[in-house]
C-alpha cells in the first residue's frame, strides 16, 4: 500500500507534467494563433493599400475577382460609396472602422448571402479581420477575412491538451506512484536493519543491489561501517575479557603470597622474599593496566603539542643503542642500516618507545644466533621506511591481521613472557602520528615496518601533515604487506 | 640534609613518602592543601616542593605558577593520577621540575628528589675522576686504576653519569631520560642487561664492585666502603 509520501510525489509528478502539456500546448497555439493572424492582417493591409491607387473599374474587377475567386467563402468584401451605399460586396452595412489602413478585429452580422448555406454562417455573428480603405475616388473599401481557422485551431489545441495529456498524466502518476513505492520500500528494509542492529543484533547487514546508483552505494558503506563497529565491539568484549584474566592472574599469585605471609612467617629472609615478590606481582597488574590506559589516552588524544622535528636515524640509533646488550646476552646479532637521514615531525618518547617495542618484540623472539636487521631507507619518491626484520617463527597471514589488537599474542608465543600489548601500543602511537603500522613475511621470520609518508628531501620537512602522509603511506604499502584493516578516514586524531 | 615541603591531601600517600624521605635523612612538612601549601613555602621556603596535583581548593599547579611568579626558584616535583600526555606537559609549562605519575615506586620517587637537590653539572669538565675511575669526557675514554675499561660510546655515557653523582639512586628511567633523552618505560629488562654488561666491564672478578643495584630497581655508583 503505497504510502502518504508516495501519494504526494505521484501527485506532484502528475500536476507538473500536466500543467507542461498545458504550457506547451497554450504556447503552441498563442504563437500559431498570433502568426496566422498576423499574416491575415498583413494581407489584408497590403491588398488595401494595393486597391487604393488603383482606377474604379480596376477596382471593381479586383473585388469581382476576389470574390469569385474566394472558394472558401472565408473572405468578406465590401464597396461602399462615400454615401455609404453598397455598390458592391458581401458586406450587408458598412462595418465600424476607423479609417486608416489598420486591419483591426471586429464582429460583425453574417450575412443573408451566399455564405449562408455554407455551415460557417449557422452563428449569428463573426469574428472578423478587416480594413477599412480610402479609394482615389471617395469610395470606401471593405475588407476582411474570417478567424473561423483560428477557432478551428483552438479547438484542435483544446483536443490535444484533453486527448494526449490526459493519458499522459496518468501514466505519470501510476510511474511516479511506482517508483516512489519502489523507494520507499526501500527506505523501510533499511529501517527495518537498523532497528535490528539497535536491538542489538549486530550482524545485520543492509541489502545491496549490484546497482551503482548512489543509494546502493550509501547502503554498501553502511554495511562498511557496521564492520567496523562490530569489529570494534568484538574487541572492547575481549579486551574487558582479556584485561580480568591478565590481571587476576599475578593478582591470585600475589593473594597466595599473602596468605602464606599471614599463615606465619619463620624468618626475615622470607618477609623479605615475599615481600618483594608481592611488589613484582603487583608491579605486573599495574602495567598492564598503565598500559591498556597508555593505549587508550594515545588513541583518543591529540597529541599533537609535543610534536617537534626530530632525526629518525638518531632515533633508531637511539633505540638500537639500547638493545645492543640485550641483543649480545641473548647471542643475537643487531644491525643497523641506514640509508636515509630523514627528519619527521613527531613526539620523540613515543617514537622511540614504538621503535623500541618492535626491536625488543624481535630480538625476543629471535632464535640464538639470529639476525634481527633494522634498516631505515628512502625511496626514489621520497616515501620514509623503517624496517625490523627477524628471522624468528614468523606471523602467519591471519596473525598478521590480529597482531595489533590488545593482549592478542600468536599462538606459538605462549611461552614467552609479555601480555601482548605492545603491539597495541606501537599501533596506536603509529596511528597518532599519522604513519602506517604494516607486517610483512620474512620468510622465515617477520618484518614490522612502519612507513612515515612522503618526506622532502630537500628542506628535510614533511611534505605532507601526519595525517595526510599516513593516508598516503598506506595507499602506498605493496601487496606483499598486510594492512591492518583501518579504513580511509579513520584516524584517532 | 633537605627541608622538603609535601603538599599531598591522601593520607595513606603522604605517609609513605614521608617516612620514606624521612628514612634518607631529610626532614619533611606535611601540608594538605593548595592555600596552606602556598602559605607554607612562602611563610619557610624548602629545599624543595612535592605537590600533588589534585588538591582541595586550587591545584598544584596554581601553587607552583603563583611561587614562581613571584620569582621562587624552589625545585618542584609533581605528582599525578593524571598520566595523560598533555599533562605532564601542561605540569612542566606550569614551572614545575619533574612530573611523577601514580603509583610510583617510592624509590623513583626519593632518586628524582635526591637528584633534583643536586647540583647540575659543570659542563665545562673535561675529565671527571671518581675514585679508582677516570673519565676523559673528550676521548670518551674510560680507565680504572689505569685498566682501560673498553667502553662503547654509549656505555660510557652511562658511567660519566653515574660518575658525575657518587652515591646518588639512579632509576632505569632516570638513565633513559638524563642519558638517552627519552621519557618512556621500555618493556622489558633492556636498562638491566646494559648495567650488567656495563659492570661486567668495570668490576673485575677481584675488584669492588662500584655499580651496585639498590633494591632490584636502581643503581648506584659506590666510591667509599
Amino acid at each position: 500500500m503505497p504510502g502518504s509520501t508516495s501519494i504526494r510525489w505521484a501527485a506532484g509528478v502528475g500536476v507538473a507534467l500536466l500543467l507542461q502539456s498545458i504550457v506547451v500546448s497554450g504556447l503552441l497555439w498563442v504563437g500559431t494563433a498570433q502568426y496566422k493572424t498576423r499574416s491575415i492582417r498583413h494581407s489584408l493591409e497590403q491588398d488595401c493599400t494595393t486597391l487604393s491607387q488603383r482606377t474604379a473599374s480596376s477596382v471593381l474587377d479586383a473585388v469581382n475577382d476576389r470574390m469569385n475567386g474566394d472558394l472558401h467563402r472565408t473572405g468578406y468584401v465590401g464597396l461602399f460609396a462615400a454615401s455609404g451605399h453598397k455598390v458592391l460586396g458581401n458586406l450587408l452595412s458598412l462595418p465600424e472602422l476607423p479609417s486608416g489602413n489598420r486591419a483591426r478585429r471586429i464582429t460583425i452580422t453574417a450575412g443573408a448571402d451566399a455564405r449562408s448555406g455554407l455551415g460557417s454562417g449557422a452563428r449569428a455573428t463573426n469574428a472578423i479581420m478587416a480594413t477599412r480603405c480610402r479609394l482615389a475616388n471617395g469610395d470606401t473599401l471593405i475588407l476582411g477575412e474570417d478567424l473561423d481557422e483560428l477557432d478551428a485551431l483552438r479547438n484542435l489545441v483544446l483536443r490535444a491538451i484533453l486527448g494526449a495529456s490526459l493519458p499522459a498524466v496518468l501514466v505519470a502518476l501510476c510511474g511516479g506512484l511506482l517508483l516512489s513505492d519502489r523507494a520507499q520500500r526501500q527506505l523501510q528494509q533499511v529501517e527495518a536493519v537498523m532497528q535490528r542492529v539497535m536491538a542489538g543484533h549486530l550482524h545485520e547487514r543492509l541489502p545491496v543491489m549490484r546497482g551503482r546508483d548512489r543509494f546502493s552505494r550509501l547502503c554498501a558503506s553502511v554495511n562498511t561501517m557496521l564492520d567496523r563497529i562490530e569489529t570494534l565491539m568484538a574487541e572492547v568484549r575481549g579486551v574487558g575479557d582479556d584485561v580480568a584474566h591478565q590481571l587476576r592472574t599475578p593478582l591470585t599469585r600475589l593473594r597466595a603470597s599473602l596468605e602464606r605471609m599471614a599463615n606465619g612467617i619463620p624468618d626475615a629472609a622470607s618477609l623479605h622474599d615475599v615481600a618483594e615478590r608481592a611488589i613484582r606481582e603487583t608491579d605486573q597488574a599495574l602495567d598492564v593496566i598503565s598500559a591498556m590506559l597508555r593505549i587508550r589516552e594515545i588513541e583518543f588524544s591529540a597529541r599533537v603539542s609535543a610534536f617537534r622535528m626530530l632525526s629518525l636515524s638518531t632515533l633508531v640509533q637511539d633505540a638500537v643503542d639500547l638493545y645492543a646488550a640485550t641483543a649480545e646476552e641473548r647471542g643475537i646479532t643487531l644491525e643497523y642500516v641506514r640509508h636515509a637521514d630523514p627528519r619527521v615531525l613527531g613526539d620523540p618518547d613515543l617514537l622511540m618507545e614504538a621503535v623500541s617495542n618492535l626491536v625488543d618484540n624481535a630480538i625476543k623472539f629471535s632464535p640464538a644466533g639470529g639476525s634481527v636487521v633494522v634498516c631505515l631507507s628512502q625511496d626514489s619518491q621520497g616515501l620514509v621506511r623503517l624496517s625490523v626484520a627477524d628471522r624468528g617463527p614468523g606471523l602467519s597471514g591471519f596473525d598478521r591481521d590480529r597482531v595489533v589488537q590488545r593482549f592478542y599474542r600468536a599462538a606459538w608465543t605462549s611461552r614467552t613472557p609479555g601480555a601482548g600489548l605492545g603491539l597495541s601500543l606501537v599501533d596506536a602511537i603509529v596511528t597518532l602520528h599519522g604513519f602506517a603500522l604494516a607486517f610483512e613475511n620474512n620468510e622465515p621470520g617477520c618484518v614490522a615496518i612502519i612507513l612515515f609518508g612522503r618526506i622532502s628531501q630537500t628542506t628535510g620537512q614533511d611534505a605532507t601533515p601526519p595525517v595526510a602522509a599516513g593516508k598516503a603511506a598506506r595507499l602506498a604499502l605493496s601487496d606483499g604487506a598486510a594492512l591492518l584493516g583501518r579504513p580511509e578516514g579513520d584516524m584517532a586524531v | 640534609m633537605a627541608k622538603i615541603l609535601l603538599i599531598e591531601d591522601d593520607d595513606g600517600t603522604a605517609a609513605e613518602i614521608r617516612l620514606e624521605l624521612e628514612r634518607c635523612g631529610h626532614s619533611v612538612t606535611h601540608v594538605i592543601s593548595a592555600a596552606e601549601g602556598l602559605a607554607e613555602a612562602t611563610r619557610d621556603p624548602p629545599h624543595l616542593m612535592i605537590v600533588d596535583r589534585m588538591l582541595p581548593q586550587g591545584t598544584g599547579l596554581d601553587v607552583i605558577e603563583t611561587l614562581r611568579i613571584q620569582g621562587d626558584r624552589t625545585p618542584a616535583l609533581i605528582l599525578s593520577a593524571l598520566s595523560a600526555l598533555n599533562d605532564r606537559v601542561d605540569g612542566l609549562r606550569a614551572g614545575g621540575d619533574d612530573y611523577l605519575v601514580k603509583p610510583f615506586a617510592l624509590l623513583e620517587l626519593v632518586a628524582r628528589v635526591e637528584a633534583l637537590l643536586r647540583r647540575p653539572f659543570d659542563p665545562r669538565e673535561s675529565v671527571i675522576h671518581a675514585g679508582p675511575l677516570t673519565l676523559d669526557l673528550l676521548a670518551k675514554h674510560g680507565s680504572r686504576n689505569g685498566r682501560p675499561l673498553n667502553l662503547l660510546p654509549r656505555e660510557f655515557d652511562v658511567l660519566a653519569y653515574f660518575a658525575r653523582q657518587p652515591g646518588a639512586v639512579v632509576t632505569r628511567s632516570m638513565l633513559l631520560a638524563d642519558v638517552w633523552g627519552y621519557r618512556f618505560e621500555p618493556r622489558s629488562n633492556v636498562v638491566d642487561v646494559l648495567m650488567s654488561k656495563l659492570r661486567r666491564k668495570i668490576d673485575l672478578q677481584d675488584e669492588t664492585p662500584l655499580l651496585r643495584s639498590v633494591r632490584g630497581n636502581g643503581y648506584r655508583l659506590v666510591l667509599q666502603r
